[in-house]
């Protein structure tokens, strides 16, 4: 699902390349930054409010989600941002957009050392808002495995519309790691196709019947690939993990050792130092050559003064 | 398009570097650097450029402001070192000229009238900083800045569109006109711009990563504070420095 004005590749970029040597089709055309998302809600008719609160979402995303990575290795921000893509391509409540830019936040964002989950749902709530932190609260309570999927399917047409909601949140982020051929380059890749082979067919049905068709074809195509796909190849940095959750990958500075803090710290000190010492030699050099002349000068001006 | 599968596993490399030494670095609105690169990687791709100067173009800003883990920023023996073992030596001499080209909407012009006479490092790095420019304008990333940075950033944009035709890829003219010419009736909210200038890169460190590093900084200081606090006590009375004001003078993070 193409939609204009959004077709620059963005994160997507190494992926979408990737993907022709994986028989991958072409490369999707969903937002992969925050301002390619604003553009599209934009484009899609949102308004400058609704905008507005998925900026508030994306701007605590940031923060909590800062290094952190998704198995295939591209970050994890941008997952989040292409998962509220497909939302918004869909015209879905702004509300459950900014949830998407949130989904997993209670599980891999980082609020620092001690926070209760009371606590972060009380951060998230008075940023984005009761509602949206009600579809983030009920997204983490979703039980998303093999034997619970097909009961999800089974009793889909039970489900309210804010239940709905939550499962298009699902359903989308599914999609998302289908659509650049990322699950292909996780450490578990086999794994997770043989997932989407067994149970990939439940997904397309659930998008049918909550009533989105263009998902259920775009999922199929999607899946279809990816299940066809020959050639896999992990993205795996130096001292990531290999685990298949998402990781993070701390800045460098912040990895040193106790004594590189120090060198560090003495770098920055003796620079400033240094500095602070040139410019006093300076100062003394100049009063010290010209403390006559400037002794005069101001002897001059303050007689001419006085006498004006 | 054509690219081997031993370019993939280049370029996989460069990746990998990248994303561990740009990890946390945003643009003041937001955008990670990452997407940044890779987006500039995959115009140059796209141009059919030869793959070394795709993995420039995923790295062209690594020696600006980026820590390599040795407490340093910048072009150092040590840094070009390490990108010759990532991306090869070609790759890191496009690096290296990119970050040593003088380029400014002022010295466009120039730039331009002497094009003919660069060698293949200079045209190929010229290359880089137009498709970088494409990609910081085409989902309308400069109009984010405040308003003085956003017009300095797209002044003289046409002299790029003459540079592009000059070195061969007339496309990417077209793209950085096309571009340039769909700003003009754009305006983006006050609220959606950085509160605070300049806000051209910025680097966001997660949340209890900080607080070990405090932990961290406080255990090599915290002794040679404690002996500081009782050598100034004793003779000066109460001048006490604290943890806080020492780290602030030292390394103002």
């Amino acid at each position: 699902m193409a939609i204009d004005g959004i077709g620059h590749s963005g994160e997507g970029g190494i992926s979408s390349k990737a993907s022709e040597f994986h028989e991958i089709s072409e490369a999707h055309s969903y937002a992969q930054t925050n301002i390619q998302l604003y553009k599209q809600l934009k484009s899609v008719g949102y308004s400058l409010d609704e905008i507005n609160h998925v900026r508030k979402a994306y701007d605590l995303a940031k923060e909590l989600f800062a290094c952190l990575y998704c198995p295939s290795g591209k970050t994890f921000l941008a997952h989040v941002v292409g998962v509220g893509s497909i939302l918004g391509s869909l015209r879905i409540s702004s509300n459950v957009v900014a949830a998407s830019l949130l989904h997993e936040v209670y599980e891999s964002g980082d609020f620092g050392e001690g926070w209760s989950l009371d606590q972060k749902k009380t951060l998230v709530r008075e940023t984005v808002g009761p509602k949206t932190e009600q579809y983030i609260g009920e997204y983490q309570a979703l039980e998303w495995s093999r034997s619970t999927i097909p009961v999800i399917r089974n009793r889909i047409t039970y489900l309210n519309p804010f239940e709905r909601d939550v499962l298009m949140v699902r359903l989308s982020s599914e999609l998302e790691d289908l659509l650049d051929g990322g699950i292909l380059f996780c450490p578990d890749a086999e794994t997770r196709r043989l997932h989407f082979r067994n149970l990939g067919h439940l997904h397309v049905e659930m998008a049918e019947l909550l009533g989105y068709p263009t998902l259920a074809v775009e999922f199929n195509k999607a899946l279809k690939e990816t299940c066809e796909a020959t050639s896999i190849r992990p993205i795996i940095p130096d001292g990531a993990r290999t685990s298949p959750a998402p990781f993070r990958l701390i800045p460098l500075p912040y990895t040193y050792p106790p004594i590189m803090v120090i060198r560090h710290c003495m770098d920055h000190g003796i620079k400033r130092l240094a500095k602070t010492l040139r410019l006093a030699t300076i100062m003394v050099f100049v009063m010290g050559t010209y403390s006559s002349n400037i002794a005069h000068w101001l002897t001059t001006y303050f007689q001419s003064t006085s006498g004006g | 398009m054509g690219n081997s599968e031993g370019d993939l596993d280049y370029l996989r490399g460069a990746y990998a570097f990248v994303m561990q030494i740009l990890s946390g670095h945003v643009q003041g609105y937001g955008k990670s650097f990452l997407s940044h690169n890779v987006g500039t990687a995959s115009i140059l791709a796209s141009l059919g450029t030869p793959i070394q100067v795709v993995a420039a173009g995923l790295m062209h800003n690594v020696y600006e402001g980026v820590d390599f883990g040795d407490g340093h920023t910048g072009i150092t023996p040590s840094h070009q070192k390490t990108i010759v073992r990532v991306v090869g030596k070609e790759a890191e001499g496009f690096l290296a000229t990119f970050n040593t080209l003088r380029w400014n909407p002022d010295l466009y012009a120039s730039i331009r009238d002497h094009l003919t006479d660069y060698d293949l490092f200079q045209r190929m790095t010229v290359l880089l900083h137009l498709a970088d420019h494409l990609e910081h304008n085409l989902d309308n990333g400069t109009l984010y800045f405040h308003d003085d940075e956003s017009a300095g950033r797209r002044k003289n944009y046409e002299v790029l569109v003459e540079m592009a035709i000059i070195l061969g890829y007339p496309v990417l003219g077209n793209e950085i006109q096309r571009v340039h010419q769909e700003h003009e009736g754009i305006q983006i909210p006050v609220e959606f711009k950085p509160l605070h200038t300049p806000a051209y890169r910025k680097r966001i460190v997660p949340k209890s990563c900080r607080r070990r590093y405090d932990l961290q900084l406080k255990g090599a200081v915290a002794p040679c504070l404690h002996r500081l606090q009782q050598g100034t006590a004793s003779l000066y009375g109460e001048i006490r420095p604290t943890l806080k004001t020492v780290r602030n003078w030292f390394m103002p993070i």
